[in-house]
Formats: structure tokens, C-alpha cells, sequence
């Protein structure tokens, strides 16, 4: 578990700053110089703050702050921040979010928390709010990526409720970034839109992928596991426009107690329909946001539905279908299956029990959600004999 | 659950209103069960009381039948109408070799033959190259009409007799064509359908060269394969093993393929025959049926009985394939494989006798060594009978257009649909099956064929209803069956 | 044998679709005749009268499956009318 945002320890000389600010963090002085303002300089232990630039330390390293230039102190759980990490700033609330670090492989960014569906077991659940001030941001953070980044991630809410903006920021990044992967997790449903689908694909990006949930095979399911009318058949419509203008698309199931029942089918339905698709991927139930309100309809061991799991991605597998599953642990897993199975929790989340203490494929399972602790499988435990199973 | 949340209930508050049918066809399967296919060719196996329950619109949506009904797109209900656009795209792709049109050109580049197989309709046992070998000047000619095709990727086959006795033919017409294809950015390949009894190295070399195929004849077991097929010396079998094996060492395992001929000798010996492929490398057989032409019809030798008795030999060999596969070995009888193909994925096997429309002519089309063009290689040997109903031209004497668009031919497609056609347009099992013109034509005298009495039907229709229940009585056996179809 | 079927409830289209089926175990002769249809079967002579009987039931089933094709038929013509439109569109139709 990760801290990512939180309470600033203290900031001082910030009365000629923005409401709020996004830097990048640097130990290098001569690179912060040259940046106008949008580096800061990360100091090290014991270092005092230079009077010409904004520093950034973390609290209990006996830095020195400047008398006149900004100055922030992090918590001491911030340790880990790093040179080309980003930071966002409010300097009037006293908050701080580590909004990308450069050493994870799970920089994901918030878009909007705004959505049109309304999932059982949204994990972001969505608000009525004006917050096209995050999307803006990211215009600002993106351009403060460094370049040789492997991949980041667009989530939400729903990130193309700002249409053609958001398409605006995918197109910055392949400007900017053209050597980075981006992942986006969408409803899909906008892309019903024929026009928006053509507006999308015109981004030309060299590597972008989206995430799109479909829980059931069957419309009245997915409608009431996303708590909306008609969102099934928009999108699926979404999908297919997608795939008709060549872009990549990955479909996410979301295993619990209204989906698992109908895996094989929905399998089947996918190998039959959606057979182009570039990549399935189940993903274990995460306990957090309105899951937690909805746990005694979602929650099932996931050992109960390993029969299903197992028929479902066989049979993906058989048609060619690449297909991985996420966020289950190995000890919960049909052995047969471990060969889906994939290190996926955010390391900022990710949490082991004592009970996996010992576990000979600990670094082979991605751990659980920190969020665990709410609610998780009685089955965990420690696999003694070593080596992953075919 | 709290009351931001509505319950499913309320996502299915439509249903009250009732459901719509998708286009879809029903025919029996056994007793009291039938299977249903949707417009993309999806089946569905339902007791007879569903499918009378389901067209009342009395079938109960909390019955497990309601739910795969629509998860398969026979049924629609509520605002939901995505299945539509779904079946759309379905029998899109299922078309979409259509625009390709004619992608398999079979050469008969001789007639001459060394064999004297007794079921074989075509060679001449002769030196008179003049009289039954391809010239050059009308093989020409019959590359022109061939690259005429829209298709960016065909195959050009060579036949006979045996092929090889014109081989020079077949070295000109091979660099001639990839010329053409390589100044059109098409990608032409070549398959020799050959005995490989007079195969040489210098002809091995040029065919490694050129990335050629090579189909060749393995009947089964040295005894059948011989009776099968007489030769100076008695030797076919051994000839064509030795000729395989050279092959293999000069072309590579995977690029000789083996096809056989399946007379009544054959008929108690399926296992046989299957574990002769397995023990020469194969890891795939057709079964095919018994021929109707020349030898065989002129004996009035086909008849349900002999459809009955092979019905039993496929079936054997078939189980005895399954059973290879639940144990491990992969091994594919390719007939099945067609028919899976279109029971289990959206595309089209491209098989020619099992097209819908028929295949003769936009499928494939065949250049006689006299020139003479015809609609499909059952064409051509109905013509050796002396029955030119299927010829649609000569290279010489007709045009492209004038081939392509004869009435011989277009008649023939038309009024062979089987969407259109009596007892086809009902059938269920009408997205497997096709139109076999030549074949009616050749059994009944007419064209399209009245299919209760039609062994082409009676037989694939067996086929479909076995395959069906396999898939049906075993997943593992459904499996193994898609392991033999899936691809990306 | 013969096989009267009350016109109202079993339609021409029907019979002759599902005589159809048959012509290779019996012969048929069919007319309408005062509201009924009337079918006339035309068995061969070596077979037995439970072949016969047996053969009359599956005639009377088909007729009813024929009757359930024609309702399917007339109820999906315009949806099936819609999909085949779609899936054989030219490509440039689709408005780019």
C-alpha cells in the first residue's frame, strides 16, 4: 500500500502561487532552472532549499527550507517519491497528490468522475461534479511525462464524457509521447457514436488500447449490473465501430456474484461475435467504493466459481482469443488456470495476508487489494510446493 | 442493496411486453429433438415443445432455454436490437469470400496416365502428347482468364492424368505466373495433384523453388492401395510412400499432403486406412465418399445401400479419429473440419462442394488440355462421359465474360440456391450444406435435385445430425472439434 | 390411404411443403374439397401396414412443422429483410 495523496506536513512562501500546481519533481538544479517554473527541485536528506525555485522535501530529512521560495514537506510515508515523479499541489487546502512515478508501471490517470453508468461494484463511483478541471490538468501533466515512460493509463468515471477534449489529450500524448502505450478504461458507450468512433480513430495513435466491461451475454444482465437501460446494446454498438476503424480493444469482466453464472456464455457469445477483439481479461472483485455498499449481492468466494472461469477462458482460448485473468490469487486458482493469471493489482494497492508468508509462488501472484480486509476468500493460503503449474 | 440501486427487476420490466423472433429454421434432429439454426448459421438443439412454445411466443423468459435463445440471437426482446447488427456482421463475413469470386484454377495440363485406376474417369493410357497433353499456347490463354479473377490470392492446381508427365507445362506456367503476380502484388500459390510415381529430383528441386504443394494419393494399406490402383509392376503403394518421403525431405513435411480415393474395398477398413496416415506422418485424413461418376454410375452402382454402408465407414472412423484425439494425439478428418468450420465460426471454409451459392465457376473453374473450360472438376469428368451440360467455353474460342457470365453458368447458380430452393430454404442445416449442381444433374437429370431422394442430402444431412450430437453428448468432444476450426 | 386435414387449421402451403418431404417413401394426391384437404397416399406395395401407420404419423408432424416455418417466415420477413440489407451494404455506404 501506497500513499499517494494526502495532507501536506507544511508549505511556505505560497501566497504569489496558484490555487493549484503541477510540477514535476528533479534533483537535478540546472534541469529545475531551465524548466519556467514547472520542476521543482526534490531535495535530498539534510539539503537546504535554494532561494530562486520551489522545493519539495519529505519530512524528517532535516532539510532546510528558503525564506522566500516555495517550499513544500511531504509526509514521511513519501518517501518513495522520486526524480520525474509529478506532484499536484493545492497549496490553499494543504493537499498534495502523486499523480505519476516515473518507477511504477501503473500510472493511471483520473480523467473525470463523472460517468452514465452506475456499476453495482464501481470502484470510482460517480459524482455529479464539475470537474472538468481534472481533464485540463491533465494537458499540464502529460506534457510533464518524460518520454522513455513504458505506459500509462486513462480511467474515470468515464473518460469520453468530455468527447472530443479527451480525444484532444490522446492526441497530445502520441505528440508528445509517441513512445508510450496508453490504456483507457471506457464504458465503450460514447463509441456508439459513429462520428466520435471516426474522431477516435483519426488520433492515429501507435499503441492505444481500450478497456471496455461487458458482463453478460445477455442485455438485461449487463443493464443491471451496470444500472442502466440500454447500455448493453450502445456498448457492444461501440465496439464493434471501434473495431471496424481498427482500433485496439480489450474487453474486462468483472467476476462476482451477478456475472460468474453466465461466464461460459458470455465466452462463447465473444468468440462468436466479437471474435476480433485484441484481448479478454476476467478481473477478481476489488472490495472498495459502492462494492462495499452492495457486497452481500456481489460478494462469492472466488473458489465457487472456478468451474465457470475455467470453461470461460478455455473456450476463449480455443478460438484464439488472448485472454488473462487478473486480481485472483494462485492459491484460489484452478492450477490449469495459473497460466492466465497475471501480476496486475497496483503496486500502490497490493497487500500479501500472513498467511501467504511462506508461499512458494508469492512472486509469481499479484497479492491481493489492500481492500481485502473487507472482505476476501477463506481459502488463502500458502502453496508449499514450488513452481507454477501448466 | 441500497435504494440508489434498482434491482433486476426493473432491468427486465420490458420482458412483460414479450419477445421477437429472429429469422431462424428448425429441422429434426432425432425423435423429439431439433436443432435450430439463426441466419448466421449458429445452431441450437431444442425439444420439439420449446420450438412450438417459442413461435407461440409463449416461451417463458425464466426458462434456461429463453436465455441461450438469446444470447444466440434467435429471439430479441426489451429495447435490444444490437443482435441485429451482430447477425449482420455475421453473415457479412460468412459472404466475404463471394468478392473474391474464383480463387481455386485447376490446369488439366495431360491426360496421359501410367495407372490404370478402374474408378478413374479421365486419363488415357497413351503416348500421344499431341492428342492429351496442355500446349502452351492454350495454357497461355488459360492464365489470362485465371489473373481475369479479382481474387488477390488464388491457388492454381494442376491435374491430370498424371500431372507429371507434362511437367515442362507445368514449369512454364508456374514462372509465367509468378511474374504476373509479382508485377500485381497478388499472391498466387501451386498445388500438383500427383501419384509421385515418376517424381525425379530435378522436379523436387523446382518445386522447393516455388513454394509448390504436392497432393498425392494414399488409399490406405499397401494391399487396398494397389488394388485401387494398377500398375506396370504392381508396386503404386510402394512407389507413392518412397515418392512421399522424398518429398517430405525436399519440400518439408507440411507441404506434401495426401488425399484418398475411397471405393468399396474400402468401405470395412477405416481404421485401417486412418492408422496407414498416422503411420506415414499424416496427422490429417478425408474421408471422402464414394464418387458418383464414370465407373461407379455407369454401373448404376450408387444407391441408398451404398450410402448406408459409408454412412457406417465415416462413422467409424470418425469415432475411431475422436477417440485419437481424447488421448492425446492431434489428428483432424477434414471433411469434419468443413462442415465445423461453418458450424462454429463465422467464416467459410471455401470447400467447394459444399457452397451456397454454388461453387462451380465462382469457386472454381477448370482449363481442360483441350481448351475446353468447365465449372468444376465434376464438370469435367461428367464431360468425359460425354456429357457437356457444364462446359462453359473454350479458351480459344470464348472470352473471359463470355465464360463468366454464360447462362450455363449463372442459370446453374441461380436456380440452384439453396436459400430458394424446395426443402433447402426450410432446412436448418442449409448454412452447412451447398448447392452441388453437377452432382444432381449427373444422379437425377436435373440441376437441382429434388433432395428427398438425393444422396448428396440423405448423406450430408447424417453428417450434420452426427456432428451435432457429438458436440451435443461431450464438451470435450465440442473441443476437440473446435481445435480443428478455431483460427484468428 | 387417406388422410382428410381441416383446411382452417392446416394450410395448402403446409401440406404440399411437408408432402414434399416424402416422395421417396409415398406417392401424393392432393386437392381441396369442401373446406377440407384432402391427401391421398400412394404407398409402395411390399410395405408393411406399420410401416404405413408409422409413416402417416411423421406426415402428420412434418405438416405441423411446416405450419410453424410459415408463421416464423411471415413474423421475421422484414427483420430478416433489415439484416441481409446491413450485411450486404457496399462498404461505401456507410457514410465516411
Amino acid at each position: 500500500m501506497i500513499r499517494l495523496a494526502g495532507t501536506l506536513v507544511s508549505a511556505r512562501n505560497i501566497d504569489a502561487l496558484d490555487r493549484r500546481l503541477i510540477i514535476k519533481l528533479s534533483r537535478d538544479a540546472s534541469e529545475v532552472s531551465k524548466s519556467d517554473g514547472t520542476t521543482a527541485l526534490l531535495l535530498s536528506p539534510g539539503a537546504t532549499a535554494p532561494d530562486h525555485c520551489t522545493a519539495v522535501a519529505v519530512t524528517g530529512h532535516q532539510c532546510v527550507p528558503s525564506r522566500i521560495a516555495p517550499y513544500f514537506e511531504l509526509p514521511s510515508d513519501c518517501e518513495y517519491v522520486a526524480d520525474g515523479d509529478i506532484i499536484r499541489l493545492e497549496p490553499s487546502k494543504n493537499r498534495f497528490r502523486v499523480l505519476f512515478r516515473k518507477s511504477s508501471a501503473h500510472n493511471n490517470f483520473l480523467v473525470t468522475e463523472q460517468c452514465d453508468n452506475f456499476c453495482l461494484m464501481c470502484s470510482q463511483p460517480p459524482k455529479k461534479v464539475d470537474d472538468r478541471w481534472v481533464l485540463e490538468d491533465l494537458f499540464q501533466t502529460v506534457q510533464l511525462i518524460e518520454p522513455d515512460t513504458k505506459a500509462i493509463g486513462f480511467t474515470g468515471g468515464e473518460p469520453t464524457m468530455w468527447g472530443e477534449r479527451f480525444i484532444d489529450l490522446i492526441t497530445l500524448c502520441r505528440e508528445r509521447l509517441p513512445g508510450t502505450s496508453v490504456h483507457v478504461l471506457s464504458n465503450g458507450r460514447r463509441f456508439s457514436d459513429p462520428t466520435f468512433s471516426k474522431a477516435w480513430a483519426s488520433i492515429s495513435h501507435r499503441d492505444l488500447m481500450i478497456g471496455i466491461p461487458v458482463y453478460s451475454d445477455l442485455s438485461t444482465v449487463h443493464d443491471f449490473v451496470v444500472q442502466a437501460d440500454g447500455a448493453f446494446d450502445e456498448t457492444v454498438r461501440g465496439i464493434l465501430n471501434l473495431k471496424e476503424r481498427r482500433q485496439r480493444v480489450e474487453i474486462r469482466v468483472v467476476l462476482h456474484k451477478q456475472t460468474f453464472a453466465r461466464l461460459p456464455q458470455l465466452a462463447r457469445f465473444i468468440a462468436r461475435n466479437l471474435l476480433f477483439v485484441d484481448h479478454v481479461a476476467f478481473m477478481g472483485l476489488e472490495i472498495t467504493g459502492f462494492t462495499r455498499a452492495n457486497l452481500e449481492q456481489l460478494w462469492i468466494d472466488p473458489v465457487e466459481y472456478q468451474r465457470e472461469l475455467y470453461d470461460a477462458v478455455t473456450t476463449l482460448d480455443d478460438f484464439g482469443v488472448p485472454t488473462s485473468i487478473y486480481n485472483l490469487q494462485l492459491c484460489l486458482l484452478d492450477r490449469r488456470l495459473w497460466r492466465y493469471a497475471v501480476r496486475s493489482i497496483s503496486d500502490w494497492k497490493r497487500d500479501y495476508f500472513p498467511a501467504c508468508g511462506n508461499c512458494a509462488v508469492r512472486s509469481d501472484c499479484g497479492g491481493v487489494f489492500v481492500s481485502a480486509v473487507y472482505r476476501h476468500s477463506k481459502h488463502i493460503k500458502a502453496i508449499l510446493q514450488s513452481g507454477r503449474s501448466q | 442493496m441500497t435504494s440508489l440501486f434498482h434491482p433486476k427487476e426493473h432491468y427486465e420490466r420490458s420482458l412483460i411486453a414479450g419477445y421477437r423472433l429472429l429469422p431462424f429454421k428448425f429441422t429434426q434432429l432425432r425423435e423429439n429433438q431439433y436443432v435450430l439454426t439463426n441466419i448466421a448459421g449458429e445452431y441450437f438443439v431444442a425439444d420439439r415443445d420449446v420450438v412450438e412454445r417459442l413461435v407461440a411466443h409463449q416461451l417463458s423468459s425464466s426458462r434456461p432455454e429463453y436465455a441461450e435463445l438469446k444470447s444466440r440471437h434467435f429471439l430479441e426482446d426489451g429495447d435490444s436490437t444490437v443482435g441485429r447488427d451482430l447477425l449482420a456482421l455475421k453473415v457479412r463475413t460468412k459472404h466475404q469470400h463471394l468478392a473474391q469470386f474464383t480463387s481455386l484454377h485447376i490446369f488439366v495440363v495431360t491426360l496421359r496416365c501410367e495407372h490404370s485406376c478402374p474408378y478413374c474417369q479421365v486419363s488415357r493410357q497413351s503416348d500421344d502428347r499431341l492428342a492429351f497433353d496442355l500446349s502452351w499456347e492454350t495454357a497461355e490463354k488459360a492464365l489470362a482468364l485465371a489473373f481475369r479473377s479479382p481474387a488477390n490470392a488464388f491457388k492454381i492446381e494442376f491435374q491430370g492424368g498424371e500431372p507429371l508427365l507434362n511437367f515442362d507445362l507445368i514449369r512454364r506456367v508456374v514462372e509465367a505466373a509468378e511474374l504476373r503476380a509479382s508485377t500485381e502484388d497478388r499472391d498466387v500459390t501451386f498445388v500438383i495433384a500427383t501419384n509421385l510415381a515418376m517424381v525425379t529430383d530435378e522436379i523436387l528441386q523446382f518445386c522447393r523453388g516455388h513454394r509448390i504443394l504436392i497432393s498425392t494419393s494414399l488409399d490406405g494399406p499397401a494391399d487396398l492401395h494397389n488394388a485401387n490402383r494398377p500398375r506396370p509392376g504392381r508396386d503404386s503403394y510402394q512407389r507413392a510412400v518412397a515418392g512421399m518421403e522424398r518429398a517430405r525431405s525436399a519440400l518439408g513435411r507440411d507441404r506434401v499432403a495426401a488425399l484418398m480415393t475411397t471405393t468399396q474395398a474400402s468401405l470395412s477398413r477405416v481404421r485401417d486406412i486412418i492408422d496407414e496416415y498416422r503411420r506415414l506422418g499424416f496427422d490429417r485424413i478425408f474421408l471422402r465418399s464414394l464418387s458418383p461418376y464414370g465407373f461407379a454410375v455407369k454401373t448404376k452402382a450408387f444407391d441408398k445401400y451404398r450410402l448406408e454402408e459409408w454412412l457406417r465407414f465415416y462413422k467409424e472412423g470418425l469415432d475411431y479419429i475422436v477417440d485419437l484425439n481424447l488421448r492425446g494425439e492431434h489428428f483432424v478428418e477434414q471433411y469434419a473440419a468443413v462442415v465445423l468450420t461453418k458450424m462454429l465460426t463465422p467464416f467459410n471454409p471455401g470447400y467447394v462442394d459444399l457452397m451456397s451459392p454454388a461453387g462451380i465457376g465462382i469457386q472454381v473453374m477448370v482449363y481442360n488440355y483441350d481448351g475446353d473450360v468447365y465449372a468444376s472438376d465434376e464438370a469435367r469428368m461428367l464431360a468425359e462421359m460425354n456429357d457437356k451440360t457444364f462446359r462453359l467455353g473454350n479458351i480459344s474460342a470464348n472470352s473471359y465474360e463470355e465464360i463468366v457470365f454464360s447462362d450455363t453458368l449463372l442459370d446453374s447458380i441461380e436456380e440452384t440456391y439453396p436459400g430458394s430452393v424446395p426443402m433447402c430454404s426450410d432446412c436448418a442445416f442449409e448454412p452447412y450444406c451447398g448447392a452441388e449442381p453437377v452432382f444432381h444433374h449427373t444422379s437425377q437429370g436435373d440441376r437441382v435435385g429434388r433432395k428427398p431422394t438425393s444422396i448428396f442430402c440423405m448423406r450430408n444431412m447424417e453428417i450434420f445430425r452426427y456432428l451435432i450430437e457429438k458436440m451435443e453428448g461431450s464438451a470435450d468432444v465440442e473441443r476437440i472439434f473446435r481445435s480443428w476450426v478455431a483460427r484468428r | 390411404m387417406r388422410l382428410t386435414l381441416d383446411s382452417a387449421v392446416y394450410r395448402l402451403d403446409a401440406v404440399k411443403k411437408a408432402a414434399y418431404r416424402f416422395i421417396d417413401r409415398f406417392a401424393i394426391d392432393i386437392r381441396l374439397e369442401n373446406g377440407s384437404v384432402v391427401c391421398d397416399l400412394i404407398f409402395s406395395p411390399h410395405m408393411t401396414e406399420e410401416v404405413r401407420t408409422a409413416l402417416v404419423v411423421d406426415f402428420r408432424k412434418e405438416i405441423l412443422d411446416q405450419d410453424l416455418r410459415e408463421r416464423i417466415s411471415e413474423e421475421t420477413a422484414a427483420v430478416r429483410n433489415a439484416i441481409l440489407a446491413v450485411a450486404f451494404a457496399p462498404v461505401s455506404s456507410r457514410g465516411d
